[in-house]
């Protein structure tokens, strides 16, 4: 099984991210984040035609502007036996965090993959109380499942915090520590983090090399975790070969 | 204009969900009980001879919060079983938080299952000094009425 997971910068290197799908369209899975409504149709349309896809809304916009949100897409052959999405996180009024969960089977067995968006702000990602809180929820809406668990996505977290090495503590294998991964952002996050700073006075913490991340049971044998450094969003994929 | 949308999978035929959701109680129970977003208050339904199960039938609600008139009147405008159902308010419904709104679901046959979509699409409230509650309360109204009837769906087709 293949799965990829890619925080999708709102598509705005339409071009390099849909010929990276393309490229990689054999995958049974695509867990992604920041997808835009309009982004969707056209993925749907085209190059997700032969999958069966979720969208789960993260922000609400007025008229005249894209609604964004999470996007699983699973190949049509897959058997899928369940879908939720679940409130990680809520920000007043306007932008959720979800896991997407969906249950499948494959090859006569049973899955659970999660599709996380973790909470983007404040920007330093260390932990806070919310951070930790999601982590929970997450850990949480997987406890009882009897399934083979793989959860992954941009988490927006530091991989030395409390919010990640829970995962870890509860039997989780972190595939980006153990295949020594360097780093899952690239040269246009950083770029823009110091634009950012200079010109809209936000704030800078340097040069944060990881956010996204994929957790799997102990059980489950990896065949690889890829991480290209390729430029097609302000994340780097991840790609899960089992 | 606002849209809000949450989609769920169940282990029933489209033919299955678009009976239960086409019972209006099973979507709108949260309307008629005291709630935290209703401020305590509830809403009673009456529909009329078409149980709001053909296009042009109606549906109207009215209630009490704090004292205030809540009142709306919903219409079937879009009626296509098993897969789509689509309703909207008539004229300016008294709900304080959003405006005019029309709603729907989607139902779509996946493997042995079937995949619900539920949105909402509404204004804000015509009334100038109602909008910033409007838009600070909309979003977490919408989400809620949402949430409830997708918690709904998903706890009678629990397995």
């Amino acid at each position: 099984m293949k799965i990829i997971f890619l925080n999708c910068y709102y598509l705005r290197l339409k071009t390099n991210i849909i010929d990276f799908f393309n490229d990689n369209i054999g995958a049974n899975l695509f867990c992604l984040q920041e997808i835009s409504s309009d982004n969707l149709s056209l993925l749907s349309s085209s190059t997700f035609k032969n999958f069966t896809t979720f969208f789960s809304q993260t922000q609400n916009n007025f008229e005249g502007y894209p609604n964004y949100g999470q996007l699983v897409a699973v190949n049509e052959n897959i058997k899928i036996t369940g879908f939720e999405s679940i409130e990680i996180f809520k920000n007043i009024n306007r932008n959720y965090g979800f896991l997407q969960n969906i249950d499948l089977e494959f090859n006569g067995k049973k899955y659970s993959i999660g599709n996380v968006h973790g909470m983007a702000t404040p920007g330093h990602k260390n932990d806070t109380r919310a951070r930790i809180k999601q982590s929970e929820i997450i850990l949480d809406s997987y406890k009882n499942k009897d399934s083979n668990k793989i959860i992954g996505g941009d988490f927006n977290l530091n991989p030395e915090t409390k919010s990640i090495k829970i995962f870890e503590k509860l039997g989780y294998k972190n595939l980006v520590l153990e295949y020594n991964i360097k780093t899952t952002r690239n040269e246009m996050a950083w770029s823009e983090a110091r634009e950012k700073s200079k010109n809209r006075g936000y704030e800078y913490y340097g040069k944060q090399k990881y956010a996204d991340y994929c957790f799997v049971d102990k059980s489950i044998k990896v065949k690889n975790l890829l991480v290209p450094e390729i430029k097609i969003s302000d994340h780097l994929p991840l790609v899960l070969e089992l | 204009m606002v849209h809000q949308e949450k989609i769920v999978f169940v282990k029933a035929t489209p033919t299955e969900v678009f009976e239960f959701i086409d019972e209006h109680s099973h979507l709108s129970s949260h309307m008629g009980k005291s709630s935290w977003m209703m401020s305590g208050g509830k809403m009673e339904t009456s529909i009329d001879s078409g149980h709001f199960k053909k296009i042009g039938s109606h549906l109207k609600m009215e209630g009490k919060v704090f004292g205030i008139l809540l009142f709306l009147d919903e219409v079937v405008t879009h009626y296509d079983p098993p897969n789509r159902k689509e309703w909207k308010t008539v004229d300016e419904p008294r709900l304080i938080v959003i405006g005019g709104y029309k709603m729907g679901i989607e139902i779509n046959k996946v493997n042995n299952g079937s995949k619900v979509k539920l949105f909402i699409d509404y204004q804000l409230p015509k009334s100038f000094f109602i909008r910033p509650i409007s838009y600070l309360l909309g979003p977490l109204y919408a989400n809620w009425c949402l949430q409830q009837m997708l918690n709904s769906i998903m706890n009678h087709f629990k397995t």
